[in-house]
């Protein structure tokens, strides 16, 4: 299992490790959106799962969503927002967007873990 | 995001200082990528703007300058660059660039850009670090202490 | 909606710091105003901080000693406090501020309270001072789990 953690936090994307690591699984980190579609070119193959930050520099999630779901080959990965996000209707707007789930900031890592394993079981 | 909407902010820190303070700031010419974290050179203002993107200036400048700033605006001999009135300078010195620059802004490119108030901070060996967003830097250099602005505007349409 | 005071807006933003460090640190947080007897003095080396904008601006902020930031991400992240860098630290109070934040935001939107996020940051130093307008309305809640003990501020600017 291989995910791509895109989150301008070093915090959030180190919780992300571990419990990426629970689930014996690699982790490839993106740092905000324009890093994350550079990676995606690379290693869109491989990739399992996107967890995807909202507010990030550069180029936020949102738009990041709009444009994996736009392209044809990336559209088939499931991407779950992790976010502080929580207002309803951002999270309508992300599901309507192309987000498969949709975790609110802050979780524990249990509920991580097995969202991760939710999202990966049920793909898109 | 396209350096034309960080230069304004060059150009007023520039001319408001030389327009209330009567001194030229040499260099502030060209802005660089920063990365990681800024180390203050003695006291620092940050003030937030949105409208239709949000951004922010964060001045910092050498003690130095602070207190010549100060006594040349408000005719006063303050010597600890700790006074209240000395910050309340800084700060009101950043209001006035963040101003002028963010009204050049919505007049060229319709932004309609607010400003908060600022805020001003000062530490010893204070380390100032915004980690979720990019930003450029310019130094500037007077006969009274080192002067520098930090640009950031956040990426995306929120 | 009737009117919320500056106070209550200040409980909102404990209470849910407190929720996020049950959540993600294990911690059982209690908070109670500042300046109360039997507050400890502390001097915060590190502070994260945010601005809001809204009806009125304001600005939040975290202060904390080092050791306090330290084994606050160190239980978030499950990384040991010695293999953390400074760097991590910055980023784990700003993004503390952050996950704090985001809440609140929801809880207040459609109402007159409702505010936008900007960027977090971080400040780090000894002396750490915030210089505000005079007689800015405020409130402050002091939030501590064991030995670790946390400020927070929230200003209209």
């Amino acid at each position: 299992m291989k995910v791509l953690a895109i989150d301008d936090s070093i915090m959030v994307r180190k919780i992300i490790r571990g419990a990426v690591e629970v689930l014996d699984g690699n982790l490839i980190e993106a740092s905000d959106g324009i890093e994350a579609l550079e990676v995606m070119e690379e290693e869109y193959k491989d990739i399992d799962l996107i967890l995807l930050d909202w507010n990030m520099p550069r180029l936020n999630g949102m738009e990041v969503l709009k444009q994996l779901k736009a392209d044809r080959r990336f559209r088939g990965i499931p991407v779950m927002m992790v976010t502080t996000e929580s207002e309803r209707k951002n999270i309508v707007r992300a599901i309507q967007a192309g987000a498969a789930h949709y975790l609110i900031k802050p979780f524990t890592i249990e509920e991580l873990v097995k969202r991760i394993m939710e999202s990966m079981g049920k793909g898109e | 995001m396209d350096k034309k909407f960080y230069q304004p902010f060059c150009r007023s820190t520039k001319d408001i200082i030389k327009e209330m303070a009567g001194i030229e700031i040499e260099g502030m010419e060209s802005m660089e990528e920063e990365e990681g974290e800024i180390s203050s050179m003695g006291v620092s203002s940050i003030i937030t703007f949105a409208g239709t993107r949000k951004g922010r200036l964060l001045v910092d400048m050498e003690l130095g300058l602070a207190l010549y700033l100060a006594n040349t605006i408000l005719g006063e001999a303050y010597t600890d660059a700790m006074d209240r009135m000395v910050l309340s300078t800084v700060s009101e010195i950043n209001n006035i660039v963040s101003g002028n620059a963010i009204t050049s802004l919505n007049n060229s490119y319709s932004m309609d850009l607010r400003l908060a108030p600022p805020v001003v901070f000062t530490g010893q060996d204070m380390v100032i670090s915004i980690p979720k967003i990019n930003s450029l830097s310019s130094q500037g250099y007077t006969e009274y202490g080192k002067i520098s602005i930090n640009v950031a505007w956040e990426g995306g349409n929120k | 909606m009737s009117s919320i005071s500056i106070e209550e807006i200040a409980d909102l933003f404990a209470n849910n710091l407190s929720k996020v460090l049950r959540t993600m640190a294990g911690f059982e947080v209690s908070s109670i105003q500042c300046g109360q007897q039997g507050m400890p003095e502390i001097e915060p080396s590190i502070m994260g901080a945010m601005i809001l904008h809204g009806q009125k601006d304001a600005m939040i902020s975290l202060a904390m000693e080092d050791n306090t930031a330290y084994m606050l991400i160190a239980y978030m992240t499950g990384i040991l406090p010695e293999d953390l860098e400074e760097q991590d630290l910055y980023d784990g109070v700003g993004e503390l501020v952050n996950i704090m934040t985001g809440e609140v935001k929801a809880r207040l939107a459609n109402t007159p309270y409702q505010f936008r996020l900007t960027s977090p940051f971080a400040l780090g130093g000894d002396n750490l001072k915030v210089v505000f307008k005079k007689n800015l309305q405020g409130a402050c809640r002091f939030l501590t789990a064991g030995e670790l003990e946390i400020i927070f501020r929230i200003s209209y600017i």
